[in-house]
């Protein structure tokens, strides 16, 4: 049985480790900010005696000279019940982390989308983001109409590129994989994307512009 | 119609009266007043403390010492509100909000926060916001709500009454003096301990746990009239953890309460009211503080167990070893 830290738990020399999450460095030393389990990867009792011993014949094959220079990164995990406690509550977005939003309202300038998923984690509350007109897309940015590549309801994914104001988290789409993913039309029927820009009604076969996802 | 809309701020009586309780006289209350603790004086009371008791906060905790009895609860890290003015907040925004029930006091209290409980809300906040790594959590805010459901505070207008000296018109008895700090305290020193757990309980990242401690120094009855003032520093009782009513035949002289980071040695909160002696003032506050760092080291204990008891309940229920970061790196070694 693993034993569990609790915050301020000195867990070694933070010469020793590279710090995860989960811990801090003070005076030095590596000291645990959650309560849980350790965590180090590579493991840190093999990797110190793999250099020393002949433990490890599977894997000195690849990589002996990292395990010696790179330390093993250390870190605290709290454990979840996996049924009910999969919203992560302390789930913040941060730049660069791909997250899945709602498009709730649009005008000219950009459209206002509701986070609700961050880096496939459902988060505890919903953050507002905007994704202004000049974010929507790559290439031809000045031709980009909010009108012709986001509805309100639409689900987007899409990467924070900026904390923004006190308010808004910053959203971008400028990328293939970005965009909408799931949409109806404007007769509420499912949507599937026909190409890049344009979606069509599972229905009716009428065709709506978005800015679509590249599917996986 | 309409004549009076019912007052839905507030829980309302019973439209059909009640009949009003019968309480014995104060002379007959007097009899049974000082009750005797039987633990020593450098002995804290036994403390019940849990965590995740409310599922609907982020974390949450309840704590009893005696006749204490409080329930904290942690909401976020949560958006900042969207139509606020505040601007934007690189640092996670602290709020802590302490709330006596109505019924918590032995004089019943208001809805309405009164000024011990806005006071007690910002010493707290005092002692919880260094310890919390608030850089993580932009753009965010971190609620904490304590609920004191039990205490022996005597209620604001009761406190008013005996902290501010020169206000008071009744004759104190010889355990009046310092009585509303000591029960304060306790009730601070609980705050802190049990907002400690339920901040661990709700996962967000901390320097380190604070634990609340109280201390009074209590000298003979004697002394205190202001005879003896010399000798006054020399046969001084040092209690941890006071209870309401003094030792027999002694008079409080100040009640120290901090919130103390044991791993880090750091205090982050200290509240000192009472009369501290003139001529060996800063030993006297030395000893003072250093009894009530012991009694916040002794309660470090039990936060110590109660911060863990949750995710041991949580490892055991799901027999997870901690979820390796193996496979990862296995695929990397590999390919």
């Amino acid at each position: 049985m693993t034993s569990l830290v609790v915050p301020g738990q000195p867990l070694g020399l933070a010469s020793a480790y590279i710090p995860g999450p989960g811990v801090h460095i003070f005076n030095g030393q590596i000291i645990a900010s959650l309560v849980g389990q350790v965590v180090t990867s590579p493991q840190a009792s093999t990797t110190s005696t793999s250099t020393s011993t002949t433990s490890s014949t599977s894997t000195s094959t690849s990589k002996p000279t990292s395990t010696t220079s790179i330390p093993p990164t250390i870190s605290v995990q709290k454990p979840v019940l996996t049924t009910d406690e999969e919203t992560n509550a302390t789930l913040l977005p941060e730049v660069s982390s791909t997250v899945l939003c709602r498009i709730t309202r649009i005008n000219p300038r950009q459209a206002t989308a509701s986070i609700f998923i961050v880096n496939n984690h459902i988060c505890g509350d919903e953050f507002q983001g905007v994704i202004r007109v000049q974010d929507v897309r790559l290439t031809e940015v000045d031709k980009v109409k909010i009108f012709n590549s986001f509805r309100p309801g639409d689900i987007v994914r899409a990467r924070v590129i900026s904390l923004g104001d006190q308010s808004n988290y910053y959203l971008s789409t400028a990328s293939n994989e970005l965009g909408v993913i799931m949409a109806d039309s404007e007769m509420g029927d499912p949507m599937y994307p026909i190409n890049w820009k344009e979606m069509k009604s599972s229905r009716t076969g009428v065709v709506e512009e978005r800015k679509v996802a590249k599917p996986f | 119609m309409a004549a009076k809309a019912p007052d839905r701020r507030r829980n309302n009586p019973p439209s059909h009266g009640t009949t009003p309780p019968v309480f014995l006289s104060s002379s007959s209350l007097e009899a049974a007043k000082p009750k005797q603790s039987s633990r020593p004086p450098d002995e804290i009371r036994k403390i019940f403390l849990r965590t995740g008791l409310i599922s609907s906060v982020t974390g949450s905790s309840f704590l009893e010492i005696a006749p204490l009895k409080l329930s904290v609860s942690v909401l976020g890290p949560r958006p900042l509100p969207r139509t606020s003015s505040t601007p934007f907040a690189a640092q996670a925004i602290l709020t802590t909000e302490v709330k006596f029930a109505p019924f918590a006091s032995t004089v019943r209290r208001g809805y309405l926060r009164d000024s011990s409980e806005r006071d007690l809300g910002s010493r707290l906040y005092q002692a919880l916001v260094g310890a919390i790594r608030r850089e993580l959590y932009p753009k965010s805010r971190i609620e904490v709500v304590v609920t004191i459901l039990d205490s022996e505070d005597e209620g604001d207008d009761v406190n008013t009454v005996y902290i501010e000296e020169g206000k008071t018109t009744v004759e104190t008895k010889f355990w009046d003096a310092g009585r509303s700090e000591r029960a304060l305290g306790v009730v601070l020193a609980g705050c802190i301990t049990a907002a400690s757990a339920a901040l661990a309980d709700a996962g967000i990242e901390m320097f380190d746990l604070v634990s609340g401690g109280v201390a009074t120094s209590f000298v003979d009855e004697a002394n205190s009239k202001g005879k003896a003032k010399g000798d006054a520093v020399s046969n001084k009782l040092y209690v941890r953890d006071p209870a309401f009513a003094p030792p027999e035949g002694k008079t409080p002289l100040a009640t120290c309460v901090l919130g103390y980071m044991a791993a880090r040695d750091e205090i982050s909160e200290l509240w000192i009211s009472g009369k501290i002696g003139t001529k060996n003032g800063t030993t006297e506050i030395d000893e003072l503080v250093d009894e009530a760092i012991a009694a916040a080291r002794s309660a470090r204990g039990v936060l110590n167990e109660a911060a863990k008891e949750r995710v041991q309940f949580i490892v055991d229920k799901t027999g997870t070893a901690p979820p390796s970061k193996g496979e990862s790196t296995d695929v990397e070694m590999s390919g």
